[in-house]
Order: structure tokens, then C-alpha cells, then sequence
């Protein structure tokens, strides 16, 4: 599976990857491998230690391409590069090390996603954020890579690894 | 010259969504402005591969932009849109913002390295 997933880049990929891992971890305790979040190793030993909160919306932004929520890049090899690329920025920011999550979600077989489109974004209606538990896109700038940003509701869903290499 | 590093942190960071819209890399480009100038590095050079801080002559701090150009190029060729380099960002903020331009001064661009002087000095420890 992980192979066939780090063959399908962009979009396509992200929509296909996330489906072929729910399949995979449907019935499973563990929760669905939905990709990667980079930042640096502080900021990634806190999400690890309280959990996903409203305090890691995105803060080194000053606008939120899909709203306030928690931002993972699809999991693929481009994913992978977005995700090293912010965490390697982060790093320098803090004088630290870069660092990379394995993002989870328990439950994601029955969650509701939508798909942005590039005219919504930084400006998603609310109606988005309430009536989804999350949104797609693109990043902006780095295309290469789909992004799966998780809406406030569903963030006890959630939960991370370090990416050890 | 603390002035400079408040305006890329809290200004230039949004206002650049005057003159160019909504891009992560730019604002990435942004906040490694403001990190070479708290550092106090006399130079910032842009590769392929790495973007580097230096102090009369020696490479102080690096960080790793390879994974990103690399791939970048590769989504380009394929005729695709929506990447932005590294380097193409600190070009675009070169052109648009008086006030880096007035701070970082290009001294050379090759297709190995943009290389810019750094014109400004490191801010008050408050500003940080």
C-alpha cells in the first residue's frame, strides 16, 4: 500500500492515499495515517506531550489558507518535502532541530472532508469549518503537495509520532 | 536598525499580499529574512540546495531547502503551477519591498547562487 500511495503526488494522490489508508485501518484500534506536520522539535515534543490543541493553529502564519484548524500535508514522498521544507524554516526560527509528526485520526472512516477551491481560500465560509469535520487543498507555493487541514471539533481525534529517520 | 526586523515580522509578512497573492514559500522567505538579520550575518546566499548564513566569509547557520527546489523543479517542468523556489521568492521580495531592497543589496545571481549583502544589523534583544 505505502507504495502504491508515494506514486500518486498532488491532489490525486492526497484523495487516493487517504482512501487506500482508510480502507487499511478501518476496524483497526489504531487510528488512519493522514500525513505529515512539520515543525520544529520543541513545538513537536509539545503537540506529542498535551495533544493536538487550538494552540498549534498554524502560528507562524499570518493567514490561514483553510481557517483555523490543524494542517497535515498528504502522505506522500511531496508531502514528506512540504513538510521537511516548514520544519527545516521553524528549526532555524527557534534555533533548534526540524522535526516531523505522523499525524493520525481515530474515527477518520466516518468523518466528512470537502475540498476547497482555490477562490475560498483564506476566506472559507464558516459553514465549512462547522458542517465539516475537515477541508482539502493544495498548499499555496508548494503545490506539489495536497494538505488536509483538521476543523476545531475534530482535533481529540487526532493524534501524533515522531518521524524518526 | 530593530526597526527593519519589526517590519519583516509583523508588516511585510501581510502586506506582501499587495503585490502578491497568498504564497507559504514567500512568507517562509519572510521569516528567514528576519532570522539572518536577528543573527547578525553580513551575508545570505540561495542555492539549489541550501540557503546560508554567513559573518566575513564563514558560513554561520544553514538550512535545508534541497527537498523543496528539487521537487519544485520537477512540478514545474510538468507544466504545473502553484511552486514557488526559494530563490524566486526572495527575487520577488527583492523587487516589491523598498524596504529589503534597501537592507539586502544583490551582489551576485548565477544559476549556482543569488548571493546578498546584508545592510542592516541585528535587532534590539526587546525587539526579539
Amino acid at each position: 500500500m505505502p507504495l502504491i500511495i508515494l506514486a500518486l503526488e498532488g491532489p490525486e494522490g492526497l484523495a487516493l492515499g487517504l482512501a487506500a489508508e482508510a480502507a487499511e485501518g478501518a476496524g483497526a484500534a489504531e487510528g488512519v495515517f493522514i500525513g505529515y506536520h512539520g515543525t520544529d522539535l520543541e513545538s513537536a515534543l509539545d503537540i506529542m506531550r498535551r495533544g493536538v490543541t487550538d494552540e498549534f493553529f498554524g502560528a507562524n502564519f499570518s493567514s490561514l489558507q483553510l481557517g483555523e484548524g490543524f494542517y497535515v500535508a498528504e502522505p506522500t514522498a511531496n508531502g514528506l518535502n512540504a513538510a521537511r521544507t516548514f520544519a527545516r524554516v521553524a528549526a532555524r526560527e527557534t534555533r533548534s532541530s526540524p522535526a516531523i509528526l505522523k499525524v493520525y485520526a481515530r474515527g477518520f472512516e466516518n468523518m466528512v472532508g470537502r475540498d476547497v477551491p482555490s477562490a475560498l481560500w483564506e476566506q472559507v465560509p464558516g459553514n465549512f469549518v462547522t458542517k465539516f469535520d475537515y477541508l482539502t487543498a493544495p498548499i499555496k507555493g508548494l503545490e506539489y503537495s495536497g494538505q488536509i487541514k483538521f476543523n476545531p471539533q475534530t482535533l481529540q481525534s487526532l493524534y501524533t509520532k515522531l518521524l524518526r529517520r | 536598525m530593530s526597526n527593519f526586523y519589526a517590519y519583516v515580522r509583523e508588516i511585510a509578512m501581510k502586506e506582501y499580499r499587495k503585490w502578491h497573492p497568498s504564497d507559504e514559500v514567500l512568507e517562509m522567505m519572510y521569516r528567514l529574512i528576519a532570522v539572518v538579520v536577528r543573527d547578525g550575518a553580513d551575508t545570505l546566499t540561495i542555492t539549489p540546495s541550501q540557503i546560508l548564513e554567513s559573518t566575513e566569509g564563514i558560513v554561520t547557520e544553514t538550512a535545508d531547502i534541497a527537498d523543496h527546489e528539487r521537487t519544485c523543479e520537477e512540478w514545474k517542468a510538468q507544466g504545473r503551477g502553484g511552486c514557488t523556489s526559494f530563490r524566486d521568492a526572495m527575487s520577488l521580495i527583492y523587487q516589491h519591498d523598498a524596504q529589503v531592497r534597501q537592507h539586502f543589496q544583490l551582489i551576485e545571481a548565477t544559476p549556482e547562487a543569488a548571493i546578498y549583502r546584508i545592510i542592516s544589523e541585528p535587532p534590539d534583544q526587546g525587539a526579539l
